[in-house]
């Protein structure tokens, strides 16, 4: 059994079934803070590596971002999901990964991406921590809308 | 045939909503960018994908009688 099947995170894992990324709205700093503390029993850990996607106030032709509205493809997106963490967990002797992803609306400062990993030694987080950011990047089919402060919207781009 | 097909983000948008249908042959193979820019003139001027069964299609498919298509704007996750 690998060592994320027995996570104690709510999301309970299953080798055949995608675990569920999305989350309806922003990621707070608490859902965050309480689940690296669900790891302290999980002493064979010695690294986690976290990223966190943060909506920026980006000024556009002189119209300021306030939020993004997030929408995707869920089931083909789930499963890229699924097909990633599958590929990291072969690429890496990790030992937990955790992988959440807003969909509706999430304003300018707040977090739509949160990627966890877990591993022994530092190396296997690091890489694979960056990995799965441009993995989701470019694979998964995930949109979003640009919402300005004058109410008026663009449709975001991932570079 | 008729396929269902679901549109997402600003092809959503500017196709006034999140899914149709479209008309296609079955059983041979069909440039489906072609065949979709005919049925949605709209979708000349964006950028897009196009999935079937979950799958991104590049070049001439068979498109099965129940597939599912879905067109899909650049990615914007992150």
């Amino acid at each position: 059994m690998r060592e994320d099947d027995i996570c104690i995170m709510e999301q309970q894992p299953s080798e055949k079934k995608p675990k569920p990324v999305f989350k309806s709205g922003p990621i707070a700093a608490s859902f965050i803070g309480d689940s690296i503390a669900k790891h302290q029993v999980k002493t064979q850990i010695g690294a986690h590596d976290i990223f966190l996607g943060q909506v920026r106030a980006d000024l556009i032709e002189g119209r300021r971002v306030k939020a993004i509205e997030y929408s995707a493809y869920e089931e083909m997106a789930e499963q890229t999901f699924h097909q990633i963490r599958e590929e990291a967990f072969s690429k890496w002797g990790l030992t937990c990964m955790h992988i959440y992803h807003s969909l509706g609306r999430v304003e300018a400062g707040e977090i739509c991406l949160f990627v966890f990993v877990s591993s022994p030694h530092r190396q296997e987080s690091f890489e694979s921590c960056r990995w799965i950011v441009e993995e989701i990047k470019t694979r998964v089919p995930i949109f979003g809308k640009e919402v300005f402060e004058d109410d008026t919207h663009q449709w975001k781009t991932n570079r | 045939m008729t396929i269902k097909i679901k549109f997402y983000g600003q092809i959503a948008e500017r196709l006034g909503g999140g899914e149709g249908t479209v008309q296609l042959p079955s059983d041979c193979p069909i440039d489906l960018k072609t065949a979709l820019e005919e049925a949605f003139p709209g979708l000349k001027e964006l950028t897009w994908k196009v999935a079937m069964d979950q799958k991104l299609v590049t070049g001439p498919c068979i498109v099965h009688e129940g597939a599912e298509l879905a067109l899909l704007p650049p990615y914007a996750g992150g």
